[in-house]
């Protein structure tokens, strides 16, 4: 009873917002931790004293969108399961620095196999070329054959990103929004 | 028979002579000095080999009497009748008068004495030496040299003994930055690895609740919550837990999953971000989806969910 009526209320003030799940994959220090902090507070944050995976709402025009960062080995993906179901996007954060082919492998693999869920099949993917501020990273061409994105067949859109410095997030998240099918 | 080693200048000039006693034998040796400062000063050393190994001691001639400069003693011979008795061998009979021999005899005793003294000081002394190097390795580490400070800790880190005592440091050592140690721990390399193995054998998780370990484990550092680290800390801690706990689990495999849903759960209840809640189905739907989950008995599932529910602070 009381969980309705909060909710009653809580759909009266928030009668625009929208809200959406995206699921955030990539290796580990391609900068996803930083991406996620980035968004939520404009401030990089480094360690937290909580056990807990990142998950992070993140405000973005009329949008809500809860960010979650799951992954692990093969045998618990199942776990993870009920997640995209509603999952409305994905978010891939890359090291643009990064050129170790096997890791590319890896990162492909993973990205395939979320990419051929049922449930995610029409989520956009974002791609966040994190780290372009090194010298020697690779572009936007190069991304596209290393992951070999055009047999991707979810939309999908890159942008050069530096998340330390918050270059080019927002930028990513507009087409990110714009492009999520939002009932 | 142990060796004596004499300093690079000094060169055995003509063959030692020997002595066969009751108590062991003495060798004088003939030593010039090859030192381009000093002209070739002969010096006689005698070095005095007890029986079965016990020691030895090691005399300077000069003005006619023999002065104690270094002794190795094996500890049973510590006793102080057994020594006096031993330290009459040094004399040389033939050439002195017995009054003359008792007193020198009674200095030696007297040096040999003080040098037993100074062991125990020294003793003492290297305590104090581990003690300044640990407070310097735990500064080098606190300001993130993680190499330099184990280097400095335990020299060259190969050995599996070196791995053991590094753990050892890091879980006994207080002043510890815990992001410090988070930062080691989520490192991907091989070396980070094998010491957080060690590490995890120092806890006690033998017939603890697994929400209770896992928070034990995790309280000891801070690291970021990225997927992969997380996954790899709970990894090494769901096979430790199971090889101290074998008989309450199926597989090591099952408690990875197992510990993977409660770190889920536990960000349900501690992320304001999330407002729906994880319910109890869905928390056993979620297991039991997996294939070594399905090994977990659902009473288990039921008992740990009302616990890590009911438990409201995690670290």
């Amino acid at each position: 009873m009381g969980k309705s009526i909060s909710k009653a209320i809580g759909g009266l003030f928030s009668s625009k917002q929208e809200e959406a799940r995206i699921v955030m994959i990539g290796l580990d220090s391609a900068g996803k931790t930083t991406v996620l902090y980035r968004l939520k507070l404009g401030e990089v944050v480094m360690t937290t004293p909580t056990i807990g995976f990142n998950v992070e709402s993140v405000q973005y025009k009329n949008v809500n969108l809860a960010v979650w960062d799951l992954g692990g080995q093969e045998m618990v993906r199942p776990l993870w399961k009920h997640y995209y179901k509603h999952c409305k996007g994905i978010i891939l954060v890359i090291d643009a620095s990064d050129r170790n082919e096997q890791r590319h492998q890896e990162i492909r693999d993973e990205l395939f196999r979320l990419a051929g869920e049922k449930d995610v099949k029409n989520a956009p993917v974002l791609i966040l070329n994190n780290k372009k501020d090194v010298k020697g990273s690779m572009s936007t061409s190069e991304v596209t054959e290393a992951l070999d994105l055009y047999e991707l067949q979810n939309e999908y859109y890159i942008q050069n990103t530096c998340a330390t410095m918050g270059t080019g997030l927002f930028d990513g998240m507009e087409w990110l929004v714009d492009s999520m099918n939002l009932k | 028979m142990s060796k004596i080693f004499f300093n690079k200048n000094y060169q055995i000039s003509t063959k030692p002579h020997v002595e066969k006693n009751e108590n062991g034998t003495s060798y004088f040796v003939p030593l010039t000095n090859k030192s381009p400062k000093q002209k070739g000063n002969k010096k006689t050393y005698v070095v005095v080999h007890y029986l079965n190994n016990a020691g030895w001691d090691l005399f300077v001639k000069k003005h006619g009497k023999h002065l104690l400069i270094r002794t190795k003693r094996e500890e049973r011979i510590k006793n102080k009748s057994d020594y006096s008795t031993e330290t009459k061998i040094v004399t040389e009979p033939k050439l002195k008068k017995e009054t003359e021999t008792r007193k020198e005899d009674q200095r030696i005793y007297n040096d040999s004495n003080q040098c037993l003294n100074n062991k125990s000081i020294k003793i003492n002394q290297t305590h104090k030496k581990k003690e300044s190097i640990r407070k310097r390795s735990i500064i080098l580490f606190n300001n993130g040299h993680h190499e330099k400070a184990f280097s400095l800790l335990e020299g060259s880190v190969t050995n599996r003994s070196s791995y053991k005592a590094i753990a050892k440091f890091l879980f006994n050592a207080k002043n510890l930055k815990l992001s410090q140690k988070g930062k080691f721990f989520s490192s991907r390399q091989k070396f980070s690895q094998t010491v957080l193995k060690y590490y995890l054998k120092c806890f006690n998780f033998y017939q603890k609740n697994i929400e209770i370990a896992l928070v034990d484990f995790f309280s000891t550092f801070a690291c970021t919550n990225e997927s992969q680290v997380l996954d790899r800390l709970s990894q090494g801690f769901a096979n430790e837990f199971y090889t101290q706990n074998e008989k309450l689990y199926p597989s090591s495999d099952s408690v990875y999953v197992l510990v993977m849903s409660i770190i889920l759960l536990i960000t349900y209840i501690t992320n304001s971000a999330i407002r729906i809640q994880l319910s109890k189905k869905q928390f056993i739907k979620n297991i039991h989806y997996t294939e070594d989950g399905k090994l977990l008995p659902k009473k288990l599932l039921k008992r740990v969910y009302n616990r890590v529910k009911k438990k409201k602070t995690f670290l």
